[in-house]
């Protein structure tokens, strides 16, 4: 019923923009018959209402999907979560005492103002990540000192320290280049009317309602860009974003809950995308985290978690991941045991997981003369959370380790998490391209997450080397020992990595989803 | 609420007792009422004796099981007996709504005795903190309290208790107001009582009746309080199942085993139904007015 | 009656100032630190101290507090952690909940006083017993309960109705096929109040002497109950749907969370949920105000029914 209307509206609101659309396809030459230029197409956000649409302030996960469109980035990923270049024309060359990386970038490319793109407007843009106020960006990229452009197409980057993740900072919004003629417009009200490079372009917002932007006619690759308009929705909740699905209000939806997951892959019309997280969900024991996170040095809290590895290893031993899945999940998860996910480029194969033992867990809590040992488990409320806790409780029972559960809600968690507060803490990490953006915070010392109180010296040399290490394959090697560390002390214990799931009409294509897990929209058309 | 009557049974008293009796007697409705209410309570408190199984005991490999012999409910999404689980259930219900309500009416009642007694400047302070109350509509109170004390099944017997209160205040203070003009207020002052005495020894007792039956009608309000402040997570603790807790965790469920989030809906509308008649037969037997 | 006026509208910002300095201060006393949760994955010590900065959190709580009422009052509730507008948020959600609190109603009204009616009429009889029995279960089912069994009978079994969501009047159709199961459950628990409070009173209207002279008079027994006994009984009945504002708010935020409509209600619990201080403040604020309100124009409008209240200005 309001299918059909909507097919309807959408016609007629874009009957202008098909011409136009028509058009340009036979100035290409037709060269892709099932793909069909034009059309509406409207996206269902699930993540939340995105903050503000300024790549200096914003700190949403959907805010990055609705950038995706219309501000792109120095770097990008690829399905592989590769980095390659955007705006950029190469990767960049970093040199021999690696404090200085040079970027060459795109000439004779616009802004969706019109104004020229160059090097000097990704210096403007990286000065004002620095030193804006409130600036989310400034502490991604601290260790630069200095920026500037020695011609229009080179940006040189002066670094205080070697800081091998910039480049994956610059994939992300850090990368992104704001246009320096708005930013002098509108300077920090820069979200009242975004313009970057995009092949599209922002339009308005209506808030708690929808983000609209239109095809931009500045766009250097217009060729690959098919649809005239792109709708995102936000959806409030997820159970009725499917239904909005199923129903055609929305042509695709960026998150399927597992609970709505049968219904959506049961429905002839849609197909459902899907790729694995770069992030990892486990939990954090306090090993060291007495007084609050960063009150160094960190000394052993005393509890029996914290005093004895066999009983970690103990704990670790009890968990069956592969019932997990099943029980808890469904089957829609990943189960493993490290901090970096199969979908990154740096996930190790070699690294062997502690096996589901509980004879020898039993064994261990024996040895370990703690009678009857109790952990406090804290867990962020959601039913998901709560059934994984239950279920972790049941298995650490059977081994003799008592699991008392604290749901408490994911802010007040994080604050308690914090001040050391928990033995044990169920939290996950949505995950960063390069793997150093998974570990250190988390387990280095001085790491600005380090709620384990967690502090291995050998580690810390370890991951100071990767960060510092230019290659590819000396990082790996480097990563590969600092696992081995983690896996052994247990500061954390990794337990699964979350699958993304998209639904998609069928009558779309080209929508995909890389490891970052957002939807990508930008290049998909109606057949 | 036989608090203050006891010293001084004279015979009109027992007398009177005797006829409430009678009068409650002649009501099936409400008897019936009574008889559920104590079977929930006594579930409640040999809760241990009488579930098949442990309210946490899981069998990973019978998840969501249809009712037999072994689980006469079946199982819930961890493998767990449901039948034990809602007999575990009526624990926490059952404390939730009768601490609430003991909260409330031990907090609320001297408070709005003492606005009813003395009028005047006080009054006027209670009676505008009421209204700030009252402003908020209950489960609103409830959760921003729940919220402020984080999630336990004692705070959230605070939360609903304290969010009761505004209620008991204003029908303390009316019939406090009421109660004051009485002939044996001044009766009672000619022969030397103090303020303390006249409220307590004479205003208190004769209004005892509204207070009980205001109480019974306020513990199924603080049972589904608590369902829907645990079904929000701001109630028990799991696994320590409570009804609200069991209908929140079958939520998403609902499309493959919907009995889950029957069972424990049908135990909150049985014990509040059970509640609601014995209050309603309490205020029949009470007052005349609406005898049939 | 001027001086009546004056008192009550007085008394109700004496009201309002208090519930939001309580509202404030509640805020507030919830744990965690907005920061962080403003911060979202960033927890840099820089990051947050420019977060508190901005939004005043490292100001005293006296200056934070005028600096909301000033504005709130000149109808800005701020800006939220997502920097949106807090008075745009609650006016575009508000005329979702409006719409089923409204729905809800008139569902409730014309189910609850017929029903009340009937049954003080026929007192005793079989169709009392029916109405009362249903009153009680009504007032004993909890709404979430029945939205969800709702939800499994006729949206998962049968797929007469859609789950949840809320579609615009734009569409009307859908817009109502949406709201069915919604507004039944809200209006059950009022109906139920409704059918009771209607059923006392038209039968003390029914032994009032008035009454009895109408029929002396020779009156039908038709027009001796609508004349005469439930015109009077209305009036009583008008009061008591303005009392039961509140719970019909309470109702909305519960029913919205089950069938997942984007309403007040349910802004209301996301905002809890994410620690989202203004908004929080914003929302109970405007839920508090609109309870005054409607309370203060049932004071007016009762003691314009009745004078002798105006005249003693006591309390109803």
């Amino acid at each position: 019923m309001s299918r059909i209307r909507f097919r309807t509206a959408v016609l007629v609101c874009a009957a202008a923009a098909l011409l136009v659309a028509a058009a340009a396809t036979a100035a290409v030459g037709l060269h892709r018959s099932a793909v069909k230029d034009g059309g509406t197409l409207v996206v269902g956000m699930s993540n939340g209402e995105p903050d503000a649409l300024d790549p200096t302030l914003a700190r949403t996960f959907s805010g990055r999907e609705v950038f995706l469109t219309f501000c792109q980035k120095l770097y990008d990923l690829n399905a592989k979560a590769q980095i390659v270049p955007q705006l950029a024309t190469a990767l960049p060359t970093i040199s021999k005492d690696k404090l200085t990386v040079t970027i060459h970038v795109r000439t004779g490319i616009k802004f969706n103002d019109g104004t020229p793109f160059n090097a000097a407007a990704v210096v403007t843009s990286l000065n004002r990540d620095l030193t804006l106020k409130g600036s989310a960006r400034a502490s991604e990229i601290s260790p630069i000192s200095t920026v500037n452009a020695p011609n229009s197409s080179t940006v040189v980057i002066h670094l205080k320290t070697p800081y091998s993740p910039l480049t994956a900072q610059l994939a992300d919004r850090a990368g992104m280049v704001m246009s320096p003629a708005q930013l002098t417009k509108l300077g920090s009200n820069f979200a009242s009317n975004p313009i970057c490079v995009g092949p599209f372009m922002y339009q308005n917002r209506v808030t708690g309602d929808s983000i609209t932007v239109v095809k931009s006619p500045y766009y250097y690759d217009k060729k690959d860009v098919h649809l005239s308009k792109i709708i995102f929705k936000i959806e409030n909740d997820t159970a009725a974003a499917a239904a909005a699905l199923k129903a055609g209000d929305l042509q695709a939806l960026d998150v399927i809950d597992s609970t709505q997951l049968q219904g959506i892959e049961g429905d002839s019309s849609l197909s459902v995308v899907k790729e694995t997280s770069l992030g990892y969900q486990g939990l954090t024991l306090n090993i060291g985290n007495k007084r609050g996170l960063g009150k160094l040095p960190y000394s052993n809290v005393g509890t029996p978690l914290a005093s004895s590895s066999d009983l970690r290893k103990a704990f670790e031993e009890a968990i069956d991941r592969k019932t997990m899945n099943r029980v808890v999940f469904g089957g829609t998860v990943l189960p493993g045991c490290t901090p970096i996910s199969p979908s990154s480029a740096y996930f190790d194969k070699t690294i062997k997981c502690t096996p589901y033992n509980p004879t020898d867990a039993k064994k261990l809590v024996a040895a370990s003369k703690v009678s009857n040992p109790t952990v406090k488990l804290m867990v962020p409320t959601g039913t998901a959370a709560l059934r994984l806790a239950q279920f972790l409780q049941a298995e650490e029972k059977a081994v003799g380790i008592n699991v008392v559960i604290q749901s408490i809600d994911f802010v007040t968690s994080l604050a308690d998490a914090d001040a050391g507060n928990f033995d044990a803490y169920q939290i996950g990490w949505s995950g960063r391209v390069d793997p150093d953006g998974n570990i250190y915070s988390f387990v280095a010392t001085t790491g600005s997450q380090n709620d384990s109180g967690y502090s291995n010296p050998r580690l810390d040399y370890v991951l100071n080397g990767a960060r510092k290490s230019a290659t590819t394959k000396a990082r790996s090697t480097l990563y590969h020992v600092a696992q081995q560390i983690i896996l052994n002390d247990r500061p954390l214990i990794y337990l699964y990595y979350p699958v993304a799931r998209a639904g998609v009409e069928k009558q779309l294509t080209g929508v995909t989803m890389y490891p970052d897990t957002l939807l990508r929209v930008a290049n998909a058309s109606f057949k | 609420m036989s608090v203050v009557e006891a010293p001084a049974i004279t015979n009109p008293r027992a007398r009177r007792r005797m006829l409430l009796r009678k009068r409650f007697m002649r009501r099936p409705m409400a008897v019936a009422g009574l008889v559920v209410v104590l079977v929930f309570v006594v579930t409640a408190i040999f809760a241990p004796l009488l579930a098949p199984y442990g309210a946490g005991a899981t069998d990973f490999n019978a998840l969501l099981a249809h009712p037999s012999s072994k689980h006469l409910l079946g199982t819930d999404e961890l493998g767990r007996d449901e039948l034990s689980r809602l007999i575990w259930g009526a624990r926490a219900s059952i404390q939730a709504g009768f601490f609430a309500t003991v909260l409330a009416m031990v907090v609320a009642v001297p408070i709005g005795l003492v606005a009813g007694y003395y009028r005047g400047w006080i009054d006027t302070v209670i009676a505008r903190i009421t209204d700030v109350l009252l402003a908020f509509p209950f489960i609103i109170l409830a959760v921003g309290l729940a919220a402020i004390l984080g999630p336990s099944l004692k705070n959230a017997t605070i939360a609903l208790g304290v969010a009761a209160m505004p209620g008991v205040i204003r029908i303390a203070r009316g019939e406090a107001l009421a109660l004051r003009e009485e002939d044996y207020v001044p009766a009672a002052v000619a022969n030397g009582a103090n303020d303390f005495t006249i409220i307590f020894r004479h205003i208190l007792p004769n209004m005892t009746s509204t207070l009980l039956v205001q109480a019974t009608l306020i513990i199924p309000g603080a049972i589904i309080g608590e369902a829907v402040l645990s079904f929000l997570g701001l109630g028990v603790q799991p696994p320590t199942p409570s009804w609200g807790v069991m209908l929140q965790d079958a939520q998403s469920y609902l499309g493959q085993a919907p009995r889950l989030a029957v069972y424990p809906g049908l135990a909150i509308v049985l014990a509040s139904i059970a509640f609601n008649v014995l209050g309603d037969g309490l205020r029949d037997i009470f007052d005349p007015r609406t005898t049939r | 009656m001027a001086g009546f006026l004056l008192r009550k509208v007085g008394a109700a910002i004496v009201v309002l100032l208090l519930a939001s300095m309580l509202v404030f201060l509640g805020v507030r006393a919830i744990p965690g630190d907005p920061a962080i949760a403003l911060g979202a994955e960033s927890r840099d010590p820089a990051v947050l101290a420019a977060i508190r900065h901005k939004y005043l959190l490292d100001r005293p709580l006296p200056v934070q507090y005028a600096h909301w009422i000033w504005l709130a009052v000149h109808g800005d509730l701020g800006v939220d952690q997502r920097d949106l507008s807090v008075s745009h948020t609650i006016v575009s959600r508000l005329p979702i909940s409006l719409e089923l609190a409204f729905l809800s109603m008139i569902v409730a009204v014309a189910f609850g006083i017929p029903a009340g009616v009937i049954a003080a009429v026929r007192r005793g009889k079989v169709s009392d017993y029916a109405v009362t029995t249903s009153a009680l279960v009504g007032l004993s089912v909890p709404h979430f309960w029945l939205g969800l069994l709702f939800i499994v009978w006729f949206a998962v079994d049968l797929h007469w109705l859609p789950a949840n969501g809320y579609v615009s009047v734009s569409h009307p159709v859908a817009n109502l096929e949406h709201l069915v199961m919604p507004c039944i459950v809200l209006a059950l628990g009022l109906a139920a109040v409704l059918m009771r409070q209607m059923r006392a009173s038209m039968l003390i209207s029914l032994s009032a002497d008035y009454i009895r002279t109408a029929r002396a008079k020779g009156l039908s027994e038709q027009t001796v109950i609508l004349r005469h006994a439930l015109r009077n009984s209305l009036i009583t009945v008008t009061t008591v749907i303005g009392l039961q504002l509140g719970a019909l708010i309470s109702g909305v935020v519960i029913t919205e969370t089950i069938f997942g409509i984007a309403g007040f209600g349910a802004l209301t619990v996301e905002a809890v949920n994410q620690r989202d201080y203004t908004l929080i403040q914003g929302v109970v604020l405007v839920a508090a105000t609109g309870y005054v309100v409607v309370n203060l124009a049932v004071d007016v409008v009762y003691a314009f029914l009745n004078p002798r209240i105006r005249a003693s200005g006591a309390r109803a």
